[in-house]
């Protein structure tokens, strides 16, 4: 089985949200870059028809790179990656036909560059494996084109498409080893947390297991070490006996119970420093919480955490339950801010929330954000 | 200590895979080159003899490819410098090529300029946006100059690159971007660590009094029902004996310590198995268990799960002893490459789940909570008056080469427990 090759949006998300305006750039100056020399030769050549046509593709190919970039559309799919290639390739085949016969124009025109832009903006986003394989066919199409094209017009076609595909080819096998390197870093990053991990529950386990015990003989000899020391040395049972273990037995299961229902998310609350815990509502009656995985358990308690450090939050209310069968959560935050304010606060929060939950939507209204967000729809 | 969760890329980490990345894109644009160069050459049918600079501008541009490569393992500032040196000695020899061959006009640009690109692309390692920009404008003046002077030599006025001056810009843009973009995740990451370190606090501290209250329902809620449902008079000396060994085992701290490795694999695995153990405690209850399968796949989970597992199924069967009016129950194990399944069926009045009361912690508790702190999940199919079925899933922790073959497979075997049966009250 080929392992699934991760992307340094999907290890790192908070980390990724500062790639987001240099992807914003290259996508304006790649698009831009081919629009504006299509618009320049468009009165020469009299082919305005596929000069249109080249600039919506571009136009879209943009707008689906900034798209799919988005830290609140994360993660950045595949199938978007090859969309911006085919929209590319459509562009540049429709190019190719709009300067066929010129000998004026270079002929591979703005596209190996546009290309080579586009892997710049793409590393953190997209694995190495992906993009050397997707640039590897775009710039073999790229150079196909070219070949058929220059045939026509010049000596050496061979040489002429395989110098114009170069820019297109360096840059992706640059991006593709950036986005390698980055990943091994991260991994490895992860790896020695998971140590530190590890090392701290085995000095933990120690002490946490002593408080536990101790809280539990605490409960047992107020009632029910006297109890069975009473029986043993009496040496039988009586019906006041039958009562009193009853009794017993009821009041260490309501214990017992309020343990096993005490939910991470409470515990989460209740640790939480500002004093003024009463900003937070919890609604979770269906007993949601502990559905949560760990990584969004971790995410929820740093975001919960963030809020409750904002004195400018009002309150806060989080409403767990089961929609349609799945576990979901509701999260209404209200300040005296703007919510876009808000939302910019709390970008590097949502983007890991919004890779660690297959649902996540992030709604602003005036002050209030709402987050919505499932847990699994396994 | 850093739990990193989701740790953020260490800026100078980030920078070092930046410039790797630089550095294959000049290794690429160097190798296009020569391709494009020679098959220009090629193409033209231009002989060796002809064009002599072209065989020394080929040695430069394979000392570039060579520089690279080894600058993409160990990057140093003599290897940086060294490769600029040789860089510039392969423009100043290409731009001679490219006086050699005029009617190629455009191809010659091209690796004139691609050549030139790998010169900006250089950058250092480690040594952040900055210094990168640096080496980046470093590369780009020399480049230029090595241009001039081979134009120069062959008499020709200089002409400005404006392929490469663009590379320049926008190379130099996407550094000054990346510079800027650096750390956007940090402001964040203590709030992220301090949120780990709070969940793996509380899972262990959840783990361990899911097991502390598992084991109080199997000893003392257990021991409790009994009291409260015998008939008044003297106290048998079975409970008599149960009850001075809960006293014993919870004020102890035996309890509360870590499982201990099971023995090690050998040819009498079911024996010292807690399932064995569990088996043995309710035939002890006056059932009939019946257990086949494959017993020994026991083994392939791992301690802390086996003896979760071994509890599970006693409660199992203490639930079929205490509630099911029957006295026959069957235990079966089956393993997968992925799982060990362990079925507890009877065939007595059955239950519907849901309405058995919040307070009976029974199968929530000892069962379901129990599996879950190992990995493992818990099914359940009852339908009342026709008996009750409890699936175990618990995943496999080694494969099952590692176990002895022929060992007990669809047998009875013998439920007597060894003689000193592994701990069954550990925290996992």
């Amino acid at each position: 089985m080929i392992e699934t090759e991760q992307t340094r949006q999907q290890l790192d998300p908070a980390g990724t949200l500062g790639a987001f305006a240099p992807t914003v750039v290259f996508a304006m100056i790649a698009s831009g870059w081919a629009v504006c020399v299509t618009l320049i030769s468009t009165g020469n050549r009299g082919t305005p028809v596929l000069d249109s046509a080249i600039v919506v593709l571009l136009a879209l190919m943009a707008l689906l790179f900034v798209r799919s970039a988005s830290p609140l559309r994360a993660p950045f799919s595949s199938m978007s990656h090859l969309l911006i290639h085919a929209t590319i390739l459509a562009a540049f085949s429709l190019h190719a036909a709009a300067t066929w016969g010129d000998p004026s124009e270079p002929p591979g025109g703005w596209g190996p560059y546009t290309l080579g832009i586009m892997f710049l903006a793409i590393g953190p986003y997209r694995p190495a494996r992906e993009l050397v394989t997707f640039g590897t066919a775009s710039a073999i199409a790229m150079a196909v084109v070219v070949y058929i094209r220059a045939a026509a017009t010049v000596e050496a076609p061979f040489a002429v498409a395989a110098g114009t595909i170069v820019p297109a080819l360096a840059f992706c096998y640059g991006s593709s080893r950036y986005s390698g390197g980055v990943v091994a870093g991260l991994r490895l990053s992860r790896a020695r947390s998971d140590q530190d991990a590890a090392r701290l529950v085995d000095q933990l386990r120690g002490g946490i297991s002593r408080a536990v015990r101790d809280s539990r003989v605490t409960i047992l000899d107020r009632d029910v070490t006297p109890f069975f020391a009473d029986l043993i040395a009496r040496g039988e049972v009586t019906g006041e006996d039958r009562h009193r273990a009853r009794e017993i037995a009821q009041s260490i299961r309501e214990v017992m119970v309020a343990d096993a229902n005490r939910s991470w998310l409470q515990v989460a609350i209740a640790g939480l420093r500002s004093g003024q815990p009463n900003r937070f509502t919890v609604i979770d009656p269906q007993l949601v919480a502990p559905s949560a995985s760990s990584q969004q358990r971790t995410a929820l308690r740093a975001f919960l955490v963030a809020i409750d450090v904002d004195s400018r939050v009002e309150s806060v209310v989080m409403q767990l339950a089961k929609d349609g069968g799945y576990p979901s959560g509701h999260l209404e935050i209200h300040s005296k801010e703007s919510s876009a304010v808000m939302r910019n606060r709390y970008d590097p929060y949502l983007a890991v929330m919004k890779i660690e939950f297959p649902e996540f939507a992030v709604e602003a209204h005036r002050n209030t954000l709402i987050v919505r967000f499932g847990f699994d729809h396994s | 200590m850093s739990l990193g969760f989701h740790a953020p890329l260490v800026p100078d980490r980030d920078v070092a895979a930046f410039s790797r990345g630089l550095r294959t894109a000049a290794l690429v644009l160097v190798l296009g080159a020569i391709l494009s160069g020679f098959s220009t050459a090629g193409a033209l049918s231009l002989s060796w003899r002809q064009a002599p600079i072209v065989i020394l501008d080929l040695v430069a541009l394979l000392g570039m490819v060579l520089l690279l490569a080894i600058l993409k393992r160990t990057a140093s500032l003599g290897l940086a410098v060294l490769y600029l040196t040789v860089g510039a000695i392969a423009v100043y020899l290409t731009t001679l090529a490219m006086g050699e061959s005029p009617r190629a006009v455009f191809t010659n640009l091209l690796s004139l300029s691609f050549v030139k690109i790998a010169l900006i692309l250089v950058s250092s390692a480690n040594g952040g946006m900055r210094r990168a920009q640096l080496w980046c404008s470093g590369g780009f003046i020399i480049a230029e100059v090595s241009s001039a002077l081979a134009q120069l030599a062959m008499g020709d006025p200089y002409r400005f690159d404006s392929i490469s001056f663009a590379a320049y810009i926008f190379i130099f843009l996407v550094l000054l971007l990346g510079w800027f973009s650096q750390g956007g995740g940090l402001r964040a990451q203590p709030l992220f660590e301090k949120a780990a370190r709070d969940e793996l606090i509380f899972d262990l501290r959840h783990r361990i009094e899911l097991n502390a209250a598992a084991l109080l329902h199997d000893t003392i809620l257990n021991n409790l029902a009994v009291i409260a449902t015998a008939l008044p008079g003297p106290l048998s000396a079975k409970v008599r004996a149960q009850l001075a060994l809960d006293l014993e085992t919870l004020s102890g701290e035996e309890w509360m310590t870590p499982v201990e490795p099971l023995p090690a694999i050998g040819d009498d695995l079911w024996r010292q198995s807690p399932l064995n153990q569990a088996v043995f405690d309710g035939r002890a209850m006056g059932l009939t268990v019946e257990v086949t399968g494959d017993l020994p796949a026991v083994y392939r989970v791992s301690p802390e799960a086996g003896v979760a597992l071994g509890l599970a199924v006693k409660q199992c069967l203490a639930n079929v002893a205490l509630h099911s009016g029957s006295n026959w129950a069957e235990v079966t194990v089956h393993a997968s490459a992925e799982e060990l399944l362990v079925m507890v069926v009877d065939t007595g009045r059955g239950f519907v789940e849901l309405e058995v009361g919040a307070d009976r912690l029974g199968l929530r508790t000892s069962v379901r909570q129990r599996i879950a702190t190992v990995g493992g999940t818990v099914q359940i199919w009852s339908t009342p008056g026709r008996g009750t079925s409890v699936v175990i899933r618990i995943p496999i922790d080694q494969p099952s080469d590692l176990l002895v073959a022929g060992a007990p497979v669809s047998e009875d075997p013998v439920c007597e427990p060894h003689s000193a049966p592994p701990r069954v009250g550990g925290v996992t």
